[in-house]
């Protein structure tokens, strides 16, 4: 059957997207055109069939549980002031960046700004230590947001028995921090530079994709374009440069061990899951300080479950929690480790 | 302290009420809305996450933060889009920050393993073993916008409004994400042919 151009009209009416009388058209056409006919009928399937995808039950005491917990953390939670809903485009875009540290984020604007070149600040976990900046901290519980208006800052997070988190705060986006030693500036309102020495971070831009730079990255945006000339210009005689994406320079030695955790990736997605817990043991083995070595342990205890081994499986899952308490994939494996799917 | 009263009344306030009081940082408002839209989220994020075992704490967050900025909400009839906006925020980001692999682990937690028993063999041919991964295999920004629109009943202007998009986008993201679950399920073939 060959595909009738009218049908994205079908969808559209099925959106509510038309008006009466195109949707009056499309209706007198479908009844005589059997492609567009399947199109309405696909629609009208798909609601019931996407119904199905299965949702771990829910026992009452599980949801009760979670109900005291959410009240406790409301009532603990500091009775920050709330925004009014007439914000601006920018505040929208960083409450949507930081949306998990909102209230957060909104006491933190609100305080005064420190002098510049504070002495550096120091709690159980996380180090920062200014070159010369204006910022300002906020800190609850595991979490720290730091916000840099402009100058420097050196930061560190230490590996402690208990989770915590940064967040780094830039006046065009954030970063993430995944357990690490780094370096930020900032000048004229945008950032000029990340050098990551250890660990990892995720820089998230606003409308841009999110970078991942790990330990030996150096971060800097792209060029801004070039002057426009005043008077009426010559044509050039060489084309201008296309745009280019923001730099991020790499130690060559890191292709080849991404080059390793990728082919060890592809094992476990070709299903072939005896060769990918082999690869994933010895990435492992040889590249334990590297930042990939989380994802690799959490992927070896996958493919361990998936060859069927409930042993290794959960000795894996053991083996990735001892390694990383405060791992992204910690509430699975414990699950492992106690037995449950 | 924040205060906690009449419960037992909220069952006959609005959302709206219920969220006026939650801003002014009453307690038992926030459980009656959490006790009206718990589920609702929960089935929405444990499908958004593809039943990551972190789901339970996205709700949690969820709620969390719209407790935090009730006193932003519009006023309409149900908090449950809204609600929906804020947790389907968490998800992106979430699946933003989980490293590399998100699309990987979301794939692999929809998928069996070996099926070794010749009832599950079959059972594996069934729509719903092929339409899982389908729904595990593409973004989460496309996922997100399918259950939105076909699950929660969501309109795109909702939809491009709870998650700050342009309605081009979410129209767009909608139907790349219905057509990789049509062919999927054989709702639609998958060799027909393009218009000429």
């Amino acid at each position: 059957m060959t595909r009738c151009p009218r049908r994205v009209e079908v969808e559209a009416a099925h959106d509510g997207r038309l008006d009466a009388a195109a949707r009056a058209s499309i209706a007198q056409h479908q009844r005589d055109c059997a492609s567009c006919q399947l199109a309405a009928n696909a629609l009208a399937a798909l609601r019931p069939a996407l119904a199905r995808l299965p949702v771990p039950s829910s026992d009452a005491l599980a949801a009760r549980r979670q109900r005291n917990r959410l009240l406790a953390a409301f009532e603990a939670s500091p009775a920050a002031p709330v925004p009014s809903r007439g914000r601006g485009r920018v505040g929208k875009a960083l409450g949507a960046l930081a949306l998990a540290g909102t209230a957060a984020a909104a006491m933190i604007a609100t305080r005064a700004a420190r002098a510049v070149d504070p002495p550096a600040v120091t709690t159980s976990a996380v180090t920062v230590a200014p070159t010369s900046a204006r910022w300002s901290r906020y800190d609850q519980g595991g979490l720290t947001l730091v916000r840099l208006e402009d100058g420097e800052l050196e930061l560190h997070v230490a590996h402690g028995s208990a989770p915590h988190r940064l967040i780094v705060i830039l006046p065009d986006g954030m970063l993430d921090d995944v357990g690490t030693t780094f370096h930020v500036s900032v000048a004229a309102g945008h950032t000029s530079a990340i050098a990551v020495r250890d660990g990892a971070v995720v820089m998230r831009r606003a409308g841009r994709p999110a970078v991942f730079l790990s330990a030996g990255d150096r971060w800097s945006p792209e060029p801004a374009p070039p002057p426009v000339a005043s008077a009426a210009p010559s044509p050039p005689a060489v084309p201008p440069p296309a745009p280019r994406a923001p730099r991020v320079t790499r130690p060559p030695v890191r292709n080849a061990i991404a080059a390793e955790f990728r082919d060890a990736v592809s094992l476990l997605e070709g299903g072939r899951n005896a060769a990918a817990a082999t690869a994933l043991s010895g990435f492992l083995a040889r590249h334990g300080d590297d930042p990939r070595a989380e994802d690799a342990s959490y992927l070896l205890v996958l493919a361990l479950q998936r060859i069927g081994d409930a042993g290794a499986t959960r000795a894996a899952a053991h083996e990735y929690l001892q390694r990383y308490p405060r791992g992204l994939r910690r509430a699975e494996a414990e699950a492992l480790v106690r037995g449950s799917p | 302290m924040k205060a906690l009263s009449r419960v037992d009344a909220s069952a006959t306030k609005s959302d709206a009420e219920l969220l006026a009081r939650v801003a002014e940082g009453e307690l038992g408002a926030l459980g009656a809305v959490y006790d009206r839209h718990c589920e609702s989220i929960r089935r929405f994020v444990a499908r958004a996450t593809c039943g990551h075992a972190d789901a339970d704490d996205l709700v949690h967050d969820a709620f969390l933060t719209a407790a935090r900025i009730a006193a932003r909400f519009d006023g309409r009839a149900s908090a449950r889009p809204w609600l929906i906006g804020i947790a389907a925020r968490l998800v992106q980001r979430r699946a933003r920050g989980l490293g590399r692999i998100p699309r990987l682990l979301a794939r692999l937690a929809w998928t069996r393993p070996q099926a070794l028993d010749p009832v599950d063999a079959l059972e594996a041919r069934s729509a719903l073993d092929r339409m899982a991964p389908a729904v595990a295999r593409m973004t989460a920004d496309k996922r997100i916008v399918l259950l939105m629109a076909e699950l929660e009943g969501m309109t795109g202007p909702e939809i491009a409004e709870a998650l700050e998009i342009p309605i081009g986008t979410v129209w767009t993201r909608l139907h790349h994400a219905r057509r990789d679950v049509m062919r999927a399920i054989d709702l639609i073939p998958r060799d027909e042919a393009k218009p000429r």
